[in-house]
């Protein structure tokens, strides 16, 4: 049983970017964004957040992590599988499910080795033999059960570390400034909210998604003539 | 025979015969020309006769589907299946465009299915006329395919997000889209699923707003061709300067198992948008060997 001090620094180290897992390289299309110029302002940096979390991140990759958490929790590698593989398939952009998977097992070894437990140990295995994709989300929601996080708080810890994560491209894009990103942090927390409250009562067969400008910015990405980020 | 010109074994997610308005199974006769082998309409649905359009390839057949109502009303459900047997090669499309009428009862919508199966070496193309969302209308469309590791597709919709030409811009309440692909044994290998939120967006800066669309006329293609370059292919379908689609966002990206495309297009104009889809699927039939789209009367 973790205390509520031990819960919350745990919230800390696994939604800070200082945890190795590769993810402040990706910028979710924001790039193709910016440098097609179709981003340019701190507002239209905000709508690309809501947008990505209201109607993917909030209604894909959460949903996964909360099975994946519930799984992890009650011991069941079951449904952990089967959120991996479900959100492999409705993934439909390549550059993300490589990217999810890279993100995924370097959060598998780093987690094996801050927080030894079988249930790792396993999923490491299936990793190795190509039984699971250890797409990020995922492995994510298992290691954060695991660690002794509750459900919501996974969630949340989630979800910041990508917002931040994006508003930290945004910045190295030269698109809005540290203390613009700040604001804008501040003033999506009601769209983090509304995409875990989203998530919580979806079924993994219900996941959906539906932004058609950001799929083809991050379809674009690999295209680039020059690149900062992964995607 | 081998295995795998078998029939599939009866999925549990087929739909019951009993409540299609339109199920059709083709096959390859003794000149391996497709033709109907079976066919069952129930109103409001129509099929026409087998044209063969392709003056280089008579072997494939070019079936429209009518449908004899106004079009999509509330609690309207329409159920299609379509079967192709082992070598059948079939163009599906319809006569116009499919309309969403206003559902001003809250609660009601209009629900579509459609259940494909295509069996070892057959090739489905299935190139429907727009969807269009008038004001208040709910709908949801199901489209589940069972595609043998041998069979081809090229599936596409075109989504119009109100009557544009007369200024009517989301104002629909809904339009949810699901479409699965399984293989022959069952397994589900691809889910794409939307939920395009209407009039209760608008306030949002989401349907509004260029970062959710950047254009109106919203089109999805899934494109699975067992035996072609996909890289090629993919390269083809990016070469919009080439082939003058300046004015179109398209991007394309491999499927789960990189088993195939899925092409994202975003216009201003329907026209656009539809010439860019049969321009696609001529560079599927160009890679394949086989003749271009011919004129295709409506």
């Amino acid at each position: 049983m973790h205390s509520s001090i031990s819960q919350q620094l745990i919230l800390m180290q696994l939604s800070d970017s200082f945890f190795p897992t590769g993810s402040f390289t990706l910028s979710h299309g924001l790039e193709t964004l910016v440098q097609t110029r179709q981003v340019q302002s701190v507002a239209d940096v905000q709508t690309f957040l809501q947008i990505l979390l209201r109607n993917k991140v909030g209604v894909t990759d959460t949903v996964a992590l909360i099975h994946a958490h519930r799984g992890s929790q009650n011991k069941d590698l079951g449904v952990i599988r089967h959120a991996d593989r479900q959100l492999f398939i409705q993934t439909a952009i390549a550059k993300n499910r490589a990217t999810q998977r890279q993100s995924g097992r370097a959060l598998l070894m780093v987690a094996g080795e801050t927080w030894p437990d079988k249930r790792i140990e396993i999923l490491q295995q299936d990793a190795v033999q190509g039984k699971i994709h250890a797409l990020h989300p995922v492995i994510f929601g298992a290691i954060a059960a695991v660690a002794g996080l509750e459900e919501r708080d996974a969630v949340l810890g989630f979800l910041h570390g990508l917002v931040t994560g994006i508003l930290g491209a945004a910045i190295r894009l030269s698109v809005i400034g540290h203390r613009q990103a700040q604001q804008v942090l501040r003033a999506i927390a009601p769209d983090i909210e509304a995409a875990w409250t989203m998530a919580t009562t979806m079924p993994l067969e219900q996941m959906w998604s539906c932004t058609p400008t950001i799929d083809i910015a991050q379809m674009r990405h690999a295209k680039l003539p020059q690149r900062l980020f992964a995607n | 025979m081998g295995n795998k010109l078998k029939r599939k074994p009866e999925s549990n997610l087929k739909s019951n015969p009993a409540n299609n308005h339109l199920e059709i199974t083709v096959a390859g006769d003794r000149h391996q020309r497709t033709i109907v082998t079976q066919q069952y309409t129930a109103y409001p649905l129509r099929l026409s006769k087998v044209f063969r359009l392709d003056q280089g390839d008579r072997h494939r057949a070019y079936l429209y589907i009518t449908n004899t109502s106004p079009g999509l009303l509330a609690g309207d459900i329409v159920n299609v299946a379509v079967t192709l047997d082992a070598g059948a090669s079939l163009y599906l499309t319809d006569q116009s465009a499919t309309k969403v009428h206003a559902m001003p009862v809250p609660g009601t919508k209009a629900i579509a299915n459609t259940h494909l199966e295509i069996a070892a070496g057959a090739s489905l193309e299935f190139m429907p006329e727009p969807v269009i969302l008038f004001a208040e209308a709910t709908s949801e469309q199901i489209t589940h395919i069972t595609l043998h590791s041998e069979g081809a597709l090229f599936w596409s919709e075109v989504i119009l997000p109100g009557r544009l030409a007369r200024g009517e811009y989301y104002d629909f309440s809904s339009y949810k889209n699901r479409v699965e692909i399984e293989s022959w044994d069952g397994e589900l290998w691809f889910r794409e699923a939307i939920n395009l939120a209407g009039k209760s967006n608008k306030i949002t800066p989401f349907q509004s707003g260029a970062l959710f669309a950047e254009k109106s006329v919203l089109a999805t293609l899934i494109i699975v061709q067992p035996h072609l370059d996909l890289t090629q292919l993919a390269q083809k379908l990016d070469n919009l300067e080439g082939a003058n689609f300046t004015d179109l966002s398209v991007a394309n990206s491999t499927l789960p198992g990189e088993k195939g495309l899925l092409v994202r297009v975003l216009g201003d104009k329907t026209s656009a948008v539809k010439k860019y889809l049969q321009y696609a699927l001529n560079c599927v039939r160009q890679l394949g060997d086989r003749p271009q789209i011919p004129y295709i009367p409506k």
